[in-house]
C-alpha cells in the first residue's frame, strides 16, 4: 500500500484495503495473514458480501466528499482476492466505481498471488480498470523457498503464466508490478533478474514480518537485508534504473526532501485503513504479526463512518509522523527517511510499538548506504544511463528546454522509426497492393518512403488504424502511391475519398466530387497523376498547381521549410478543429504571417530556432475561436506538426515555440518514462485554476520554460517592462509547478533528471 | 520496454526495410505507443489545447 503524495493536513483516510476473500490457496509459509500471530481469519466469513462491499463503498464516498478529497485508492486484497471469481469481482468493482466516482477519482488495484489469474479475470479486470500487482520472490528457487501450495508444490509455473498474460498488449496496461519478499538466503542479482526478465513495470521489496519477540532470521552478519537489497540497489543503479523499485525510489526521494512511496518508510501519514470480510475496520494489515487481534478496532463499516477510524487512537498514532515514533527514533540522523519503518516492526510484548524497528540496524545502513551512493559522481550518470542510447547529449539539450538541429534531428530520425514501425503493424490489414508497393519503393527509393512516413500525420493514421481498421486502413494506398510518385516509380491503385477529395501526403490533393459506387484509381507516371473515377479520365501534371490538383502549400523560409496543412484528412488530431482548404489568398496570408513570426523566432528565441529548422514540418490552420481566444495545439501522434489559429505574428511567434515544446517533449516521453502513468494525484499550476495530472504539469513547465526565456530575451532587448512582467510569470509558473511536482511521488529517476535540467537553464537567468 | 532499450532497437530496426523489422519489436514498440486499449479516461493527454 502506498502513501498519499497529496496527504491531507486533517486526520483523513485516503487508501483502503478490502478484504474481498480471507482464504488462500497458497500457504506461504511466511503469510502474516494465517502464519503469525493473529489468527481472526479463521472467525470470519471467507468471502465479503455485497452488503458489505455496498457499505464499504458508501462510508468511502462518504468521507471523500465530506473532505474534499478528489482521488481515493481502493486495493482488493486477501487471502487471495481472485477466489471470489471473476463474476463476483465484476460485481465488486461495480459496485465501488458506482458508488464512488461521482464523489472522487477511483484508483482501483489489486493485490494477488496469480495463481487465479485467467484470460477470462483479465476481462473483468480490464474492463473494470483494476491494476494487478503479483507477488513473486524471484528466480524458481528464491519463490519456491516459501510461496507453495499446501501439498508443498510449486507455484512458480502457475505464476509466470500469469505474468506472461499480464504482459500481452490487451492486459499490459494493467500489469502494476511485482511484489518480492526478501529472504537474505536467496541470491539478491538472481532474485533482481528474475524479477526484472518479467518486465515489470515497477517492483517492490518487502521485509519478512518480524518483530522484537520474534526478530528477523540473521544468517553470518548483523546487518543482512541492507547488504542484500544494497547489492540489488548498486545492480539496479549501474543498470539505469530501468524501472521504478518503490523501496529505493522512497528512500531517494526522503534524501531530497519529498515524500515517501510506501507506508514502510518515511514520516508522511500513513492513511490507510483494512476493511475484513465481516465489514470490520482494521488498522494495517501487517498488525497481524504483534498479537492475536492486534490489528482490530471493533469499529464496522455498518456503524462507525472512515472520521471514527481515523480517531482510532492506533491509527491517529500513525498519521502522527515524527511525533508518533519512540525517543531513540527522534533522535536519529536518518529518522525522516526511515520514520521507524513499519509500523508493526517495532512491536515488543512488554511496551507495544514504542520501539525502532525490529530492522532498526538494517534500515539504517541501507539509507545511509543508498544517500552515500546518490551523493557520489556517478550516482547522477546513473540515473540517466536510461537514456545513453539517445545520446546523452541529445537528452541533456533537449532537457534543458533547448536541442539543436543535431539534437532535433536525432529525435526526428527515432520518430520516423516509430511511425515505420506502426505502419508495419497495421500493414497486415491492408489491401496487399500497398504494402507491396510500399516495399518495392523503398528498395528503389528509400528516401521517398522516408520522406512521406516521416510526414506527421501518417503517424497519427496508423495510430487510429490500429485502433479501428475498419474503414481507414485504405488509406495505405494513397501513403503507398505518394512514395511512388516521389520515388519516380509507376504505380496504379484505388485510393479512399475524403470529403470529395483524394489526398497524397507530402504531395497534395485531387478535387474529385461525387457520387460514385466504387473508389477513384490513380495511376503515376513521371511527373504525372492519372486519375480514373467511373467514366471519368483526367491527367494532372504535379508540377502546376490547376483544379482539381491542389500541391501542399510550401512554405521556404530562412532556414526552416514546412506545409501549411490543410488537406490532410488526419489532420484533425488536434484539440481544436482545423479550417477546410484554404483558397489561394488564405495561403498567401499565412505565409506572409509565418515569415514574419519567424523572423521574430529566430530574433528572440534564436537556440528554439536552431532546433525547428530540424524539426517543424506543418503548421496546420485551426478554425477561429468566437470569441478571438487564441488557439493553438500540438498533438502527440503527429511529431513536427502544430497547429493554430490566425493571429497576430507577434503571438503566432510565441505559439510556435510554446507548441514546439510539446512537439520535444512527447517525443522524448514516447522513449522515456519520466513518470509512473498510474499515479492518479493532481498537481497544482499557476496558469490553470483546477490541479491538472502529472504529464500535463511536466509539459506545461516545459512549455512555459521556453517562453519564459522568450520574453526574458524581449525584455533585455528594449527594456519594456510589461515583457519583463510577462517574463517573471512565465518563469514564475515554471518554477512552482516544478516544485509540486517535485513533490510527489510520480517522477522516475530520468523524470527527476529532467526537472533538474530544466531547474540549471532558470538557474541560468540569475 | 526500457529507454536503453527501445532506443537501441528503434535504431536497429531503422537499417532494416520494413518488411524486416522483427514482429516482436513492432509488437512492443506499438503496444508503447499506440495501446489497443486507450488510457482510462481523464487520463488520455494524447492530444490537449495549449493551455496545459
Amino acid at each position: 500500500v502506498s502513501r498519499s503524495a497529496t496527504g491531507p493536513a486533517t486526520a483523513t483516510l485516503t487508501q483502503f484495503v478490502l478484504k474481498i476473500h480471507s482464504r488462500c490457496d497458497l500457504a506461504c509459509d511466511y503469510c502474516y495473514v494465517y502464519r503469525h500471530a493473529d489468527q481472526s481469519w479463521r472467525r470470519r466469513p471467507p468471502t465479503m458480501s455485497q452488503a458489505v462491499v455496498r457499505q464499504a463503498a458508501a462510508r468511502i464516498a462518504e468521507h471523500a466528499s465530506a473532505h474534499d478529497q478528489r482521488w481515493v485508492r481502493v486495493v482488493l486484497h486477501g487471502g487471495e482476492p481472485l477466489l471470489v471469481g471473476p463474476r463476483r469481482l465484476r460485481a465488486i468493482a461495480t459496485e465501488l466505481r458506482a458508488t464512488i466516482e461521482p464523489v472522487a477519482q477511483l484508483d482501483l488495484r489489486m493485490q494477488s498471488n496469480g495463481t487465479q489469474l485467467t484470460p477470462e479475470v483479465c476481462e473483468v479486470l480490464r474492463d473494470c480498470h483494476i491494476a494487478v500487482g503479483i507477488s513473486l520472490d524471484g528466480d524458481r528457487a528464491s519463490n519456491d523457498r516459501h510461496r507453495r501450495y499446501a501439498n508443498r508444490a510449486s507455484s512458480y509455473d502457475t505464476v509466470l503464466r500469469a505474468l506472461e498474460l499480464l504482459r500481452r498488449p490487451a492486459y499490459r496496461h494493467l500489469y502494476a508490478g511485482i511484489l518480492c519478499t526478501v529472504d537474505v538466503r536467496n541470491d539478491p542479482i538472481a532474485v533482481y533478474s528474475a524479477l526484472m526478465a518479467q518486465d515489470p513495470p515497477r517492483l517492490d521489496f518487502l521485509l519478512p514480518h518480524a518483530t522484537w519477540d520474534r526478530p528477523p532470521v540473521r544468517p553470518g552478519s548483523r546487518t543482512p537485508y541492507a547488504a542484500w537489497l544494497l547489492e540489488i540497489f548498486r545492480r539496479w543503479s549501474a543498470d539505469g534504473r530501468p524501472v521504478p523499485i518503490r523501496l529505493f525510489d522512497s528512500i531517494l526521494a526522503t534524501g531530497r526532501g519529498g515524500v515517501s512511496g510506501t507506508e514502510s518508510l518515511g514520516l508522511d501519514p500513513a492513511d490507510i485503513a483494512v476493511i475484513e470480510t465481516d465489514g470490520s475496520w482494521e488498522q494495517a494489515d501487517s498488525l497481524k504479526v504483534a498479537f492475536d487481534g492486534a490489528p482490530a478496532t471493533g469499529l464496522n463499516v455498518f456503524s462507525h463512518t472512515v472520521d471514527d477510524v481515523a480517531a482510532f487512537p492506533a491509527v491517529a498514532q500513525r498519521l502522527a509522523g515524527l511525533d508518533g515514533l519512540c525517543a531513540t527514533c527522534r533522535a536519529c540522523p536518518v529518522v525522516r527517511q526511515c520514520g521507524g519503518g513499519l509500523f508493526a516492526h517495532r512491536y515488543r510484548r512488554d511496551n507495544g510499538f514504542d520501539n525502532p524497528s525490529a530492522y532498526c540496524a538494517d534500515l539504517k545502513e541501507l539509507i545511509v548506504g543508498i544517500n552515500d551512493y546518490g551523493s557520489s559522481s556517478t550516482a547522477g550518470a546513473a540515473s540517466v544511463r536510461e537514456v545513453d542510447d539517445l545520446g546523452l547529449a541529445t537528452f541533456e539539450a533537449v532537457g534543458r528546454g533547448y536541442g539543436d538541429a543535431a539534437a532535433i534531428g536525432r529525435l526526428a530520425d527515432l520518430q520516423l522509426e516509430i511511425a515505420r514501425e506502426l505502419v508495419a503493424a497495421v500493414a497486415a490489414d491492408a489491401p496487399p497492393g500497398a504494402w507491396q508497393l510500399l516495399l518495392e519503393v523503398e528498395r528503389t527509393a528509400p528516401r521517398a518512403v522516408r520522406a512521406v512516413l516521416s510526414h506527421p500525420y501518417v503517424r497519427a493514421w496508423a495510430v487510429d488504424c490500429r485502433r479501428s481498421p475498419a474503414g481507414r486502413i485504405e488509406y495505405l494506398n494513397a501513403i503507398a502511391l505518394a512514395c511512388a510518385v516521389r520515388g519516380g516509380l509507376e504505380a496504379e491503385l484505388p485510393v479512399p475519398v475524403h470529403d470529395t477529395a483524394v489526398y497524397l501526403p507530402t504531395l497534395g490533393r485531387v478535387d474529385l466530387p461525387g457520387p460514385r459506387s466504387t473508389p477513384p484509381v490513380l495511376s503515376t507516371t513521371p511527373g504525372k497523376l492519372h486519375v480514373r473515377d467511373g467514366d471519368h479520365r483526367l491527367t494532372l501534371d504535379l508540377t502546376a498547381p490547376r483544379e482539381p490538383w491542389w500541391p501542399s502549400a510550401r512554405v521556404d523560409l530562412d532556414g526552416l521549410s514546412l506545409v501549411v496543412e490543410d488537406s490532410d484528412p488526419h489532420r484533425d488530431c488536434h484539440y481544436w478543429p482545423p479550417t477546410g482548404r484554404l483558397d489561394e489568398p488564405a495561403r498567401r496570408a499565412w505565409r506572409q504571417s509565418l515569415a514574419t513570426a519567424w523572423r521574430i523566432v529566430l530574433a528572440d528565441a534564436p537556440e528554439q530556432a536552431a532546433g525547428m529548422t530540424a524539426g517543424l514540418r506543418v503548421v496546420t490552420p485551426l478554425v477561429a475561436a468566437p470569441d478571438g481566444r487564441r488557439r493553438s495545439s500540438y498533438a502527440r501522434h503527429a511529431f513536427g506538426a502544430v497547429a493554430v489559429a490566425p493571429t497576430d505574428a507577434d503571438a503566432l511567434a510565441v505559439l510556435l515555440v510554446h507548441e514546439f515544446q510539446h512537439v520535444k517533449l512527447g517525443a522524448l516521453i514516447d522513449i522515456i518514462d519520466f513518470y509512473d502513468p498510474t499515479y492518479p494525484g493532481l498537481i497544482t499550476v499557476g496558469w490553470r485554476p483546477e490541479p491538472r495530472p502529472v504529464e500535463m504539469v511536466l509539459h506545461g513547465t516545459y512549455a512555459h520554460l521556453a517562453i519564459a526565456d522568450m520574453w526574458r530575451a524581449r525584455a533585455e532587448r528594449s527594456g519594456d517592462a510589461a515583457a519583463a512582467a510577462t517574463f517573471r510569470r512565465y518563469r514564475d509558473w515554471t518554477t512552482e509547478a516544478m516544485a509540486n511536482l517535485a513533490a510527489t511521488q510520480a517522477l522516475t529517476p530520468a523524470g527527476v533528471r529532467l526537472l533538474a535540467l530544466m531547474d540549471a537553464t532558470i538557474a541560468s537567468w540569475r | 520496454m526500457q529507454a536503453a532499450r527501445l532506443v537501441a532497437a528503434l535504431d536497429q530496426n531503422h537499417k532494416l526495410p520494413l518488411d524486416r523489422i522483427p514482429a516482436d519489436d513492432i509488437a512492443k514498440i506499438v503496444d508503447r505507443i499506440a495501446p489497443r486499449e486507450p488510457a482510462p479516461s481523464g487520463r488520455d493527454v494524447a492530444a490537449f489545447n495549449s493551455a496545459i
